[in-house]
């Protein structure tokens, strides 16, 4: 369903992304965790198109999202962490143009906004202008227009930043649905209980590059995916310190005295 | 802190003339020098303009005894002049600023973050201010024997009258936030009141002759008279002359007034600034649901984006207002104005053949108050990444915002030039000609707008009102726009022995059909590869 093969993007002089390559399967939840700034929302990004990239190439279901980018971006949605969205238009009204753009039914989009509306409790305001949702409303209106296309692939930056716990729920209760209807969804997270729970398969991104990618079970193996991510980024810290001749206690200690507090 | 803040907000004033926007860095060096240059310019020859209305007035009234009236009508214009200025920013400006909730988060006494703000807005006002009322003060240091005293109020009275204007402007804007956070249809309300609010302004300005020729005929028994009903007046007259108690009088009514406006702003800044705009509760049903096709919708979307905002609809759209005005008042006085164009004819028979060009070039020139297009990719703003992510080709969407600005400009334009048409009696051919000159003209200058704001896009605005207002292509758009009808319409005196006014509206389609044909093939192919890169 995606393939990234040698992606690279570099701001200035330095590569946010670097040559990483992974590829996801239809019926696949796919976590991408790394720190802030690792390379993650440019990553999605650069999937989505929105991005213009200087290496690598990105198909989605076989079309090059540099050569094809419409017919790309016709079988996915993308959702950002800030759910940025025109809040001069009235939800129904932003949930008709994003119908439109993706040439949705009449018959189609009636059925998914009743679907999604009503699931995320929505129905009732979507005739309220977007300026008088909460974050938490807007970031559910934009999953409904995410969805109301009933795309392939489905792009989420933080999708679970600003829900409520039963959003939360129906969230991760679709992506799962979507995804046994034969979809696909890459998401990134720092929400790593979620992702262990939810994902069939995870990447590690740091610096830019990517570190560990697989299954689940061959990512963490016994460990916790939190336990194997801490040991990634503690290693990272003490290669840098080392460098800089600072002692630094290990990981070990350090996990202990955070539990115990 | 508070300096930090006032920082921040020259930033954003300054951020809008002298930034990359490609890098994201200040400009420097050349950029910054040639950005300097077009505004010195513009800014010289609206000056010049004001000298010479200055001078005008001076011969009628400056004698020695009643130059105050001079100044007071002076100060009274430039007062006018700052108050269009920012009135129509000031709300956006001082209320519905993007950064309200993190700095209203942050450990700052509202008052503070208010009084910055007021600021950004003085500087404005003073810029507008001063375009008239430094030529008025210039004018009469050169030309009468100014005394110290009146060299130095003059300066300081300057500065004074913004703080008035400042004080004005901000009532106004919190009249309004106040009245739009318990209102419905709050967009046009505010047109509707911000129109009639120009209109009184435009009409003080269209009698201004009058009013000064009747000023100056009667300045005595009016400065008798403003000596006891408009004091505050007179002393503002009295002050710019150098009288010492006139000054200090004008002075403490300007603190006083500021300080009421700003105590009764503090108070309820918070309120204001928080209060959720959104409105009441509407009711959904499934006949909102409505399929369109892909360019529908992004015509759609570019119409709601237009007519969702008061500042955008005041500040790009006024000049369709005046088409029709212009249309109006040719119908109502179009007695008259065939009376005198006839005369005309008959003194200089040239000007049969020079009317119709006149004519459209005269609604070519409204035209340039109208730049929808202007900074309508700049509004995409946080938005953008909704298009980008979507299956539409970037020239689809350069296109609906195209099409969004002639569609609301073409229809008042044509009547206008229909009625112009029929009020010099011009023929089929030329009305033909004229009505496809002003029509091709306003898709040329629609796509230059787009094709503007595509080369310097502001995304990462605060309020709208920068890319609405104050951003480089926006004031390119409108000057340019002036500039060249009055140059083609100037071109035509030259050459008017030499074409008849039919072969000169050919030429000029031609020329309007080729740059519109070169700019939007560039939209279609590098423009639509830039945006995309956006």
């Amino acid at each position: 369903m995606l393939k990234i093969e040698h992606l690279t993007k570099i701001y200035g002089t330095t590569a946010a992304v670097d040559d990483l390559s992974l590829s996801i399967e239809p019926g696949e939840i796919y976590g991408f965790i790394g720190h802030n700034g690792a390379g993650k929302t440019t990553t999605l990004k650069s999937v989505a198109g929105i991005l213009n990239f200087d290496n690598g190439v990105i198909t989605i279901d076989g079309f090059d999202i540099r050569k094809n980018p419409i017919e790309a971006k016709k079988i996915m949605a993308y959702i950002p962490d800030n759910p940025d969205i025109y809040d001069y238009m009235t939800a129904i009204q932003y949930l008709n143009f994003v119908a439109d753009i993706y040439e949705v039914s009449q018959a189609d989009r009636e059925a998914r906004i009743k679907k999604y509306g009503d699931m995320f409790a929505l129905t009732e305001k979507l005739a309220n202008p977007v300026n008088s949702y909460s974050h938490g409303m807007k970031q559910k209106l934009a999953i409904m227009a995410a969805l109301v296309h009933d795309p392939k692939l489905i792009l989420m930056d933080e999708p679970f930043v600003g829900l409520d716990p039963s959003a939360a729920f129906l969230v991760k209760q679709t992506m799962r649905e979507i995804c046994d209807n034969g979809g696909a969804i890459f998401f990134s997270t720092h929400v790593l209980e979620v992702a262990e729970k939810l994902c069939d398969k995870v990447a590690i991104i740091k610096n830019g590059k990517l570190v560990k990618s697989g299954t689940m079970e061959e990512v963490k193996g016994d460990e916790s995916l939190e336990e194997v991510f801490l040991d990634m980024q503690n290693a990272a810290q003490a290669e840098k310190d080392t460098s800089l001749n600072i002692e630094i206690p290990k990981f070990e200690e350090k996990k202990r005295g955070f539990w115990k507090r | 802190m508070f300096k930090a803040l006032v920082k921040k907000e020259l930033c954003e004033v300054r951020k809008m003339y002298f930034t990359n926007k490609k890098k994201g860095t200040q400009a420097t060096g050349k950029k910054a020098t040639g950005m300097i240059i077009l505004f010195a310019v513009l800014y010289l020859i609206l000056m010049g303009s004001f000298f010479a209305l200055s001078s005008l007035f001076g011969l009628m009234v400056l004698d020695g005894t009643n130059d105050w009236i001079y100044f007071m009508i002076m100060t009274i214009m430039a007062f006018l002049m700052g108050l269009i200025g920012c009135v129509m920013s000031t709300t956006a400006v001082l209320f519905r600023a993007k950064d309200n909730e993190f700095l209203l988060s942050m450990p700052i006494p509202p008052s503070k973050i208010l009084l910055a703000r007021m600021i950004s807005v003085y500087v404005i006002g003073l810029i507008y201010e001063l375009m008239v009322i430094f030529p008025a003060v210039l004018y009469y240091w050169i030309f009468n024997k100014a005394s110290v005293l009146s060299i130095i109020f003059s300066v300081l009275g300057i500065f004074v009258l913004g703080f008035l204007v400042l004080a004005i402007s901000c009532l106004i804007g919190w009249v309004i936030a106040l009245i739009m956070s318990k209102l419905k249809n709050k967009n046009f309300i505010t047109v509707i009141v911000s129109v009639v609010f120009i209109a009184a302004v435009m009409y003080l300005r269209f009698r201004m002759d009058a009013l000064i020729q009747s000023l100056a005929e009667n300045a005595l028994s009016i400065g008798e008279s403003m000596k006891g009903w408009g004091y505050p007046i007179y002393c503002l007259g009295k002050g710019m002359c150098g009288d010492i108690v006139g000054f200090l009088v004008f002075t403490a009514m300007t603190a006083v007034i500021f300080g009421v406006v700003y105590y009764f702003m503090t108070k309820s800044f918070l309120k204001v600034a928080a209060t959720n705009s959104a409105g009441s509760n509407k009711k959904y049903n499934t006949s909102q649901i409505k399929t369109a096709k892909q360019s529908a919708a992004l015509r759609r979307k570019e119409m709601k984006r237009f007519t969702s905002s008061p500042t955008y609809m005041l500040n790009c759209g006024l000049g369709l207002l005046f088409f029709l005005i212009a249309a109006v008042l040719v119908i109502v006085k179009m007695g008259e104005a065939r009376e005198i164009l006839g005369a005309l004819k008959e003194t200089v028979p040239e000007l049969a053949n020079m009317v119709v060009v006149l004519a459209v070039f005269a609604v070519c020139l409204l035209s340039a108050f109208v730049d929808i297009a202007g900074p309508s990719v700049s509004l995409e703003g946080p938005n953008i990444w909704l298009l980008q992510s979507m299956p539409i080709d970037p020239w689809e969407i350069l296109k609906a915002k195209i099409y969004n600005h002639c569609i609301l400009t073409l229809p008042p334009a044509t009547f206008c030039t229909i009625v112009l048409c029929i009020a010099i009696r011009a023929d089929v051919l030329n009305v033909i000609l004229s009505i496809l000159c002003v029509d091709l003209y306003i898709i040329m200058t629609a796509t230059f707008q787009v094709f503007l704001d595509l080369k310097r896009p502001m995304l990462d605005w605060v309020t709208e009102v920068q890319p609405i207002k104050q951003s480089v292509s926006v004031l390119i758009d409108i000057f340019a726009g002036m500039l060249l009808s009055a140059a083609l319409g100037a071109l035509f005196f030259l050459l008017y022995n030499f074409i008849s006014s039919a072969v000169y509206l050919i030429l000029c389609l031609v020329i309007f059909a080729v740059i519109t044909w070169i700019l939007l093939r560039w939209l279609k192919g590098k423009g639509r590869i830039k945006f995309a890169d956006l």
